[in-house]
């Protein structure tokens, strides 16, 4: 399979903190392929899509499209000669213009009647013929995004790439729109970047991920490695759904078992027991800060007695009926495995 | 009585009996400020007498055509001039960082502190160079080129006079437009095949139209509205002509029936230019979003700097040279008492603006507060009306409104003992105020709007009466409107002409109508101090405005 | 003894009141204030005097009819006397040593109003360049051959309305036209500036001719200026006829207001500014010509020709000003 992007050794640093910098990122895009890119905010995500748009040059590295070089120490191709796709946050639609003309503002190598037509021919795919002479503050904001996106599309780019599009929309919106946006890539077999900060969608749409932080790129593989096998706590901590830490994996737990009192653990609970048992060793006696609900069951955050070190634990539903007291002091046993 | 009508008023109504108070005092308010258009319109259904109709036809077969030429090719020449020097030096300051960018971006809009009819003074040593040239010409192509190219030498000076002092209205709109939620828009147009000069034209430009056309729609106005400078020159526009209808054919209803025909013209053209928009929306925001650092080749370098550097010189480096070396000239031949006349005028403009401006500031924030809150349409267009009045009405017109409404009076013989027009200066402060009410109210309306009423539903429900409320919260937040609204009357009013000359009272001079006067009497390099006067007081209120909250107030 | 001491205490008395004149002139030179201060030395009235233009002074005056402020009313044009005379805002003179020393074609028609100076509209032409026949009046430089050679100011300037009101006298309603028509189609170009910048530009070259006031002349030979020395000389004086009569001329006048409240300090006012020192001092400070019976003119005054005034139409520049800002208009006359 060709590949359509390729980054090797990419590095931009601003002097300044305003902007966030990468560094030594190199990844490969391949011809039907949907990459996600996901890390916190500043890790530089978006700057890493700036360049590949061509909106920023980079100090090192190398970058190609299509095998062909189009950013390097000598050459920098201007972002419209690059024909990459761009949907950014809020979609970008020319306020001036109605929607035809937004979408027929990519498409100037063909006539007049072939521009309508192709718009209105995307408009159907996504639902939206209607709204053809409408202008964007007509639409709504899911509306206005899928316009964003095919009018992205039209004009056939070899790589679509999209900076957190759905940030600004309501939650059932976004998962809506998540689902048309990808069906419609899929069915036109495009290529894209997908920036986001919801790594669950990226889980979802994704045949590879890649994790910024900091500027680097700490991981970058298929969502299955990425969940079953992170390389850290922390890109662990990125997928796992609500502090669902009984879906953590287990290399992660068993990294950080707890030795001896002194660490913070994320432990589970075995039993819960209200009188004092000084017959196991492994006892804790601690009191209850906070519950939270995670769906099965429930992280319960502690603080133990004597040393107030902070203990996370999580619980059962059945088991809950015992913590019903505030501020209760319970006594923990903890499981060799959990 | 009064009981039950508060009682009444109490049942039919959420709002208390004050509120309709303070209704009413706006609508009083803005009975004065739409009176002389009132009185103006209306003088189109008097009959007139034989005399005036001699002379309306007389100034129709006459007159009007060399009128209508001159103001159409001053006017179109000078919306050109500013737009080529307001625009890229606009789109150069809002795309790039660049060292003491700010102090750049302030010199740029300093020009309008210099009136149009000063440069148009200042440089008559530089018309008169030309002379040499165009005898040569005279000599070459015969007395018809010559003539031809006298005239258009002339009306190529002025125009140049004109933009040179003006282009900072179409800077600052924009500068303000190009400022906006651009970014993505750019990146979107780019990511779509445009360059970047195309995105420029198709995306920038077109977004910034209504703020650029509100901008041009100031500059017209400011060049129908000058008296000194196009006389000067010895062109004719319309306040020349209605200067003359008054002054030499005497005939003040005639002027009243032509001011307000140019009054309606003006209206019409601000309709027609809203239809023209259509349903389009337009930049509204101001992001403060990073600018883009972008590959900059050595050209396009020189182009950034040349698009600033030319403004400045023609509307800043030469009018202080051009000063400067006139105030060494004329400084051995002044004439006694010379400071005196100068710090009297000089004085008197400062109270009159000063004095204008307060009054407009309490008339507008007590109109725009009460249509903040009532919910009633009438009051909205009420409102509407009050702002596009005084606004389109040049200075001229605006003194034969307020003359035309003063005739009324003396119809009304208790009236008539005092003759408020010549001996005081409440002709002129009721003529200012009028002209100048709609830019304060159209800049606070504006930051009003913007702030939300959130403000007020909190403090009502911690108790506090809406008028308290408007007082102490919303008014504070306002500030940087309040302090640019001011400063900009201050300047309008300080730089005005025409209006000045037709309305003061006796022994009355500002230094607008001091340095005309000293012009008018041939004595023309001895207007150069009472103009660094002007303009000093003038400058320094605009850096104020510049500097202290104008991005937060755009007008536009 | 006594008397004595009563006496001079009386004219102590008289003498440190405050004695006032007020004056709304529309003339705004600095020679009237020397004069002015004379008078204050000489008389110890003081004097206030309030400039502005002709028209403002006149609607002033009308609005104080019933309670006049000013005592004394001076302008630069006889129309605008004989206007404020109609609108019965002066009172006669009633002063003969007024009536001694000015001649009676130069003081108002009702004895409301003297001339204090007078001056003539002339011609002047480019000394070196003019080789062809000189025009002898007014009309002559209408005529064809002058195409592109005159210049003149624009038709809002009083002075030039008061010459075609006096052409209109002369020679009737047709003939001005016809001359206001020719200088228009004569023009070299369109009238820019005052009566000084004409004759500047015939030094410059723009034009060979040019109408002015014959002050300008003296006000420029004796000018601080190279320049317009230099352009002084560059020019010589013809004193056109107006049809049958002499030069146009002109006064700078003055009027008791009704009413004045200082009407005695008024005349004595009046009476010093027509007396033979002061009209000689006008002459030398502003090259203005004395009207007093049996003043020189000044030898300045005397090398630009023979002055002989048509004084006979001063007093109908009232009567056709109106149609002459009409003939102005349609002759197309900036």
């Amino acid at each position: 399979m060709s590949h359509i992007l390729k980054l090797d050794n990419i590095g931009l640093t601003y002097p300044r903190q305003g902007q966030p910098s990468v560094h030594d990122i190199s990844l490969t895009l391949n011809q039907g392929e949907i990459v996600s890119l996901v890390g916190e905010s500043g890790s530089g995500k978006s700057t890493l899509l700036k360049i590949i748009a061509g909106f920023a040059k980079p100090q090192q590295g190398k970058l190609y499209l299509k095998g062909a070089c189009i950013s390097d120490k000598t050459c920098h191709v201007r972002p419209e000669k690059r024909g990459i796709g761009f949907v950014s946050q809020g979609g970008g639609l020319f306020p001036h213009m109605n929607i035809i003309d937004n979408i027929s503002y990519g498409l100037k190598k063909h006539k007049k009647t072939e521009q309508v037509q192709i718009s209105l021919d995307l408009l159907d795919a996504v639902e939206l013929k209607g709204a053809a002479y409408k202008f964007p503050h007509e639409l709504s904001g899911g509306e206005q995004q899928r316009v964003a996106l095919i009018r992205a599309l039209a004009p056939k780019p070899s790589l679509i790439l999209l900076d957190e599009p759905f940030s600004s929309l309501d939650e059932r919106l976004r998962k809506e729109l998540l689902n048309v946006t990808f069906d419609l890539l899929r069915k036109q077999k495009a290529t894209a970047l997908f920036v986001t900060h919801h790594t669950q969608d990226a889980l979802k749409v994704s045949d590879k991920i890649g994790v910024l932080q900091d500027g680097n790129c700490v991981q970058f593989g298929t969502p299955h490695t990425l969940w079953h096998h992170p390389n850290s706590l922390k890109i662990a901590n990125l997928f796992t759904d609500n502090n669902d830490y009984s879906r953590l994996p287990k290399p992660i737990k068993e990294q950080h078992q707890i030795p001896d009192w002194g660490k913070i653990a994320d432990v589970k609970l075995s039993a819960i027991s209200n009188e004092q048992d000084s017959t196991s060793k492994q006892h804790l006696t601690a009191r209850i800060i906070k519950k939270e609900f995670v769906g099965n069951s429930y992280i319960v955050t502690l603080e133990e007695l004597q040393s107030l070190t902070p203990i996370k634990a999580v619980v059962e539903i059945e088991d809950l009926a015992k913590l019903d007291k505030p501020d209760q002091i319970v006594q923990l046993s903890l499981s060799p495995t959990a | 009585m009064s009981f039950t009508f508060h009682k009444i008023l109490r049942n039919y109504s959420n709002y208390p009996v004050g509120f309709y108070f303070w209704g009413l005092v706006a609508l009083v308010l803005g009975a004065f400020i739409l009176s002389p258009v009132i009185a103006l319109v209306s003088s189109l259904f008097s009959t007139y007498s034989q005399a005036a109709q001699e002379s309306l036809s007389y100034i129709r077969e006459y007159l009007l055509g060399s009128v209508i030429k001159d103001s159409l090719i001053l006017t179109v020449g000078t919306l050109m001039g500013t737009l080529l020097l307001g625009v890229p030096a606009a789109w150069v300051c809002s795309r790039n960082q660049f060292k003491y960018k700010s102090l750049v971006s302030a010199l740029l809009v300093l020009p309008l502190a210099i009136p149009p009819y000063i440069l148009g003074f200042l440089v008559t040593d530089i018309k008169e160079s030309l002379v040499p040239l165009l005898l040569s010409i005279r000599g070459q192509f015969g007395f018809d080129i010559y003539l031809f190219a006298e005239e258009s030498s002339r009306y190529l000076i002025l125009i140049l006079v004109f933009s040179s002092v003006l282009y900072p209205y179409v800077f600052l709109a924009a500068r303000s437009a190009f400022s906006g939620n651009v970014k993505s828009l750019e990146e979107a147009s780019l990511s779509l095949g445009h360059s970047a000069v195309a995105t420029f034209f198709k995306i920038y430009l077109p977004l910034a139209r209504p703020a650029i056309i509100s901008s041009l729609f100031l500059v017209a106005m400011e060049v129908m509205n000058d008296y000194g400078a196009v006389k000067h020159f010895g062109f004719n526009t319309f306040t020349i002509l209605l200067f003359k209808t008054w002054f030499e054919l005497d005939q003040l209803m005639v002027a009243q029936k032509l001011a307000s025909w140019i009054l309606i013209g003006v209206l019409v053209f601000l309709i027609l230019e809203k239809w023209q928009r259509g349903r389009a929306q337009f930049i509204q925001n101001r992001t403060n979003e990073q600018t883009h650092v972008s590959h900059h080749t050595h050209l396009l370098k020189f182009t950034q700097k040349l698009n600033l550097i030319i403004p400045l010189t023609l509307g800043l480096i030469l009018p202080i040279y051009l000063l400067f070396s006139w105030m060494i000239q004329s400084f051995g031949s002044l004439e006694t008492g010379w400071l005196l006349d100068l710090a009297k005028a000089f004085f008197n403009s400062l109270l009159l603006g000063v004095g204008v401006t307060i009054i407009i500031l309490v008339f507008a924030l007590t109109i725009l507060g009460f249509m903040r809150y009532s919910k009633n349409r009438y009051v909205k267009l009420y409102n509407h009306i009050l702002m596009v009045a005084g606004y389109a009405c040049p200075g001229a017109v605006m003194a034969i409104g307020v003359l035309a409404l003063f005739t009324f009076k003396e119809q009304i013989s208790w009236l008539n003992q005092i003759n408020w027009l010549t001996t005081t200066v409440f002709g002129l402060v009721f003529a200012l105020t009028c002209r100048y009410y709609s830019i304060a109210a159209q800049m606070l309306s504006q930051a009003l709007t913007r702030l939300p009423k959130s403000y007020d539903l909190n403090a009502q429900s911690l108790g506090t009466r809406i008028s308290v409320s408007y007082l102490t919260i919303n008014l504070p937040l306002i500030k940087p409107a309040i302090f640019s609204a001011i400063a900009l009357v201050f300047v309008d009013i300080t730089k005005e002409l025409p209006l000045s000359l037709l309305l003061r009272p006796f022994n009355f001079e500002t230094i607008g109508t001091y340095t005309y006067s000293l012009v008018d009497q041939g004595q023309l390099y001895h207007c150069a101090f009472p103009s660094a006067a002007l303009i000093l007081l003038c400058a320094t209120g605009i850096l104020l405005v510049e500097f202290g909250g104008w991005r937060r107030a755009t007008r536009s | 003894m006594k008397k004595f001491i009563i006496l001079s205490l009386l004219a102590a008395m008289c003498m440190s009141s405050a004695q006032e004149l007020y004056i709304y002139s529309e003339r705004h030179y600095t020679a009237d204030k020397k004069i002015f201060a004379e008078f204050t030395e000489k008389t110890g009235i003081e004097v206030k005097v309030i400039k502005a233009g002709a028209d403002e002074l006149l609607a002033r005056l009308k609005s104080e009819a019933k309670a006049p402020v000013a005592d004394v009313y001076i302008t630069k044009d006889a129309a605008q006397l004989d206007r404020a005379t109609k609108a019965g805002l002066l009172a006669p003179l009633n002063s003969p040593i007024i009536e001694a020393q000015v001649p009676a074609e130069l003081r108002g028609k009702e004895n409301t109003w003297t001339s204090i100076t007078m001056r003539g509209r002339v011609i002047v032409y480019a000394k070196d360049r003019v080789k062809d026949q000189l025009p002898v009046t007014y009309m002559d430089l209408a005529d064809e051959k002058y195409r592109g050679r005159v210049l003149v100011r624009s038709s809002s300037s009083a002075y030039n309305r008061s010459l075609l009101a006096s052409i209109i006298n002369n020679q009737g309603k047709q003939e001005a036209l016809k001359w206001a028509q020719g200088i228009t189609h004569n023009m070299a170009r369109p009238p820019q500036g005052g009566d000084r910048d004409q004759i500047r530009a015939v030094a410059q070259g723009i034009g060979d001719f040019a109408i002015t006031n014959t002050y300008y002349l003296g006000i420029m030979e004796t000018s601080d200026s190279e320049t317009d020395r230099q352009a002084r000389d560059a020019v010589n004086i013809i004193f056109p006829k107006s049809g049958e009569q002499g030069t146009h001329v002109n006064v700078s006048g003055a009027g008791i207001v009704k009413g004045a409240k200082n009407v005695e300090n008024a005349r004595l006012f009046l009476e010093f500014l027509v007396s033979n020192d002061i009209q000689i001092k006008y002459q030398k400070l502003t090259s203005e010509y004395a009207v007093a019976k049996g003043v020189e003119f000044e030898q300045l005054q005397k090398n630009w020709g023979e002055l002989s005034p048509d004084t006979q139409s001063l007093h109908s520049l009232i009567e056709y000003n109106a149609d002459a800002v009409k003939l102005l208009g349609i002759a197309g006359w900036q």
